[in-house]
C-alpha cells in the first residue's frame, strides 16, 4: 500500500474509527494508529478493507480496555479528560452533541457499536456483521432497537414503523 | 442456503423514508481524531521498509557465517609459541689441529680469540722443526678472555714461569700483587 492510499484512508476514516474505538477504551487514537500500521504490514491488502479495519480497531480497543481495567486509577483519570465523542454542532435545530453522546453511552455495547459503525462509519449491515461476527439480520435488529431507545431518551418523534 | 437461522434472515430493506433520528445523529460530526498524521505516516513508512531491511540483514548474516566457516576451514596451521629451556653446555675449549703446510688459512671463529703466538724467549738453540702443542683458546668471551690476557701480560712481562700449571690452583695470574712471594724469582711486578 502506497503512502497516498494510506493518507487517503486516514483522512477519510480516521475520525469514525476513533469514535468507534472510543466506546471501549480511553486511548482510541493509539488503537487506530496500530490498526493502520497493521494494514501497512500486510503484503496484500484485505478484500474488504473497511470491515477489516473496523474489526482490527474493535479487537484492539477491547484489548486496550481490558488492559486499562487492570490500571483502574489510570483509567478513571483518563476518563475525566476524555475528549467528547462529537464536535459541537453548528445546527441549532439539530441534536445536542453532548446529549447524544450521553444517550449513546448508555446503550448496551453490542447495540452501540452497530449504530456507530452504521451511522458514522458508513458500513452496511453485512459489513458490520463481518466485523462483529454476527449476522446482518441480527445487526439490523439491534440497530433498530437501539434507535428506539435513543428516540425515547432524546425525546425525538417516532417515525412510522417500517413494514416488513 | 445456510441452515443457520441467523443467516436465513436477510436484513429487511430500509424504510422508504429514512429515520429522522438516524439522519440527525448522522449529521453529528465525530470529534476530529487527535492522530499525529505525520508520525503515523513516518511509522508506516518504517514498517513498509522493515521487510527489505530484514532481507538485507539476513543476507549479511548469512554471508558472514559462510565467511567465518570458510575461514575456519582454510585457515593456516597455527604457530604455537612457547618458551623452551635448553641446557647450554658450551665447549670449554676448541682444539685447533696443527696446520698442514698445504692447508689454507682457516676462517677465524666468531668470538674466538686469536691463537697464542709462541712466546718469545731466548732459546739456546733455535730448532726450526720444533712443534708446539696445539694451542687452546677459550671460546667463551668474558672472564676467560680476561684471564687469558692477564696470563699473556704476565708471561710477556715475567717470562714463561707465569704459564699456568694445571695441577696448581690458583694460577699465578690470579695471585694478587700483595703476594709477591709466589712469583718466580727475579720477577717483581709490584708497582714502583
Amino acid at each position: 500500500m502506497g503512502p497516498e492510499q494510506l493518507a487517503e484512508l486516514v483522512d477519510r476514516y480516521a475520525a469514525a474509527l476513533v469514535l468507534y474505538a472510543r466506546q471501549w477504551c480511553a486511548c482510541p487514537e493509539d488503537v487506530v494508529q496500530t490498526a493502520f500500521l497493521k494494514l501497512v504490514r500486510l503484503r496484500t491488502p484485505p478484500d474488504n478493507l473497511l470491515p477489516w479495519l473496523y474489526r482490527v480497531v474493535r479487537n484492539g480497543a477491547i484489548d486496550a480496555s481490558r488492559a486499562a481495567r487492570r490500571r483502574h486509577k489510570y483509567e478513571a483519570a483518563a476518563a475525566d479528560h476524555a475528549p467528547r465523542w462529537f464536535a459541537p454542532s453548528d445546527d441549532p435545530t439539530g441534536l445536542d452533541a453532548r446529549t447524544a453522546a450521553d444517550a449513546l453511552a448508555r446503550l448496551p455495547a453490542e447495540i452501540r457499536e452497530i449504530i456507530v459503525a452504521h451511522l458514522w462509519g458508513g458500513l452496511t449491515f453485512e459489513q458490520i456483521a463481518q466485523t462483529v461476527g454476527s449476522s446482518a439480520a441480527t445487526c439490523y435488529r439491534r440497530y433498530a432497537a437501539g434507535l428506539d431507545v435513543l428516540r425515547h431518551q432524546l425525546g425525538a418523534v417516532c417515525p412510522a414503523t417500517p413494514t416488513k | 442456503m445456510s441452515r443457520d437461522p441467523d443467516k436465513m434472515n436477510h436484513p429487511p430493506p430500509g424504510p422508504g423514508t429514512p429515520d429522522p433520528l438516524a439522519e440527525s445523529l448522522a449529521r453529528l460530526e465525530p470529534s476530529p481524531a487527535a492522530l499525529n498524521r505525520d508520525r503515523l505516516m513516518f511509522r508506516a513508512g518504517a514498517e513498509s521498509r522493515r521487510t527489505v531491511v530484514r532481507l538485507w540483514q539476513l543476507t549479511a548474516g548469512l554471508m558472514a557465517a559462510v565467511g567465518f566457516f570458510a575461514g575456519m576451514y582454510y585457515r593456516s596451521p597455527a604457530t604455537i609459541e612457547r618458551v623452551v629451556y635448553v641446557d647450554h653446555h658450551p665447549a670449554s675449549a676448541t682444539t685447533i689441529p696443527p696446520r698442514s703446510p698445504g692447508e689454507g688459512q682457516p676462517a677465524p671463529l666468531p668470538g674466538a680469540v686469536a691463537p697464542i703466538a709462541p712466546p718469545i724467549s731466548a732459546p739456546e738453540t733455535p730448532s726450526p722443526a720444533r712443534e708446539y702443542p696445539p694451542a687452546t683458546i677459550h671460546a667463551e668471551p668474558g672472564g676467560d678472555v680476561v684471564e687469558w690476557l692477564q696470563i699473556r701480560n704476565a708471561v710477556l712481562t715475567g717470562g714463561l714461569g707465569f704459564l699456568p700449571d694445571p695441577g696448581r690452583q690458583p694460577s699465578p695470574a690470579h695471585i694478587g700483587l700483595d703476594q709477591p712471594g709466589s712469583l718466580p724469582r727475579g720477577v717483581d711486578i709490584a708497582p714502583k
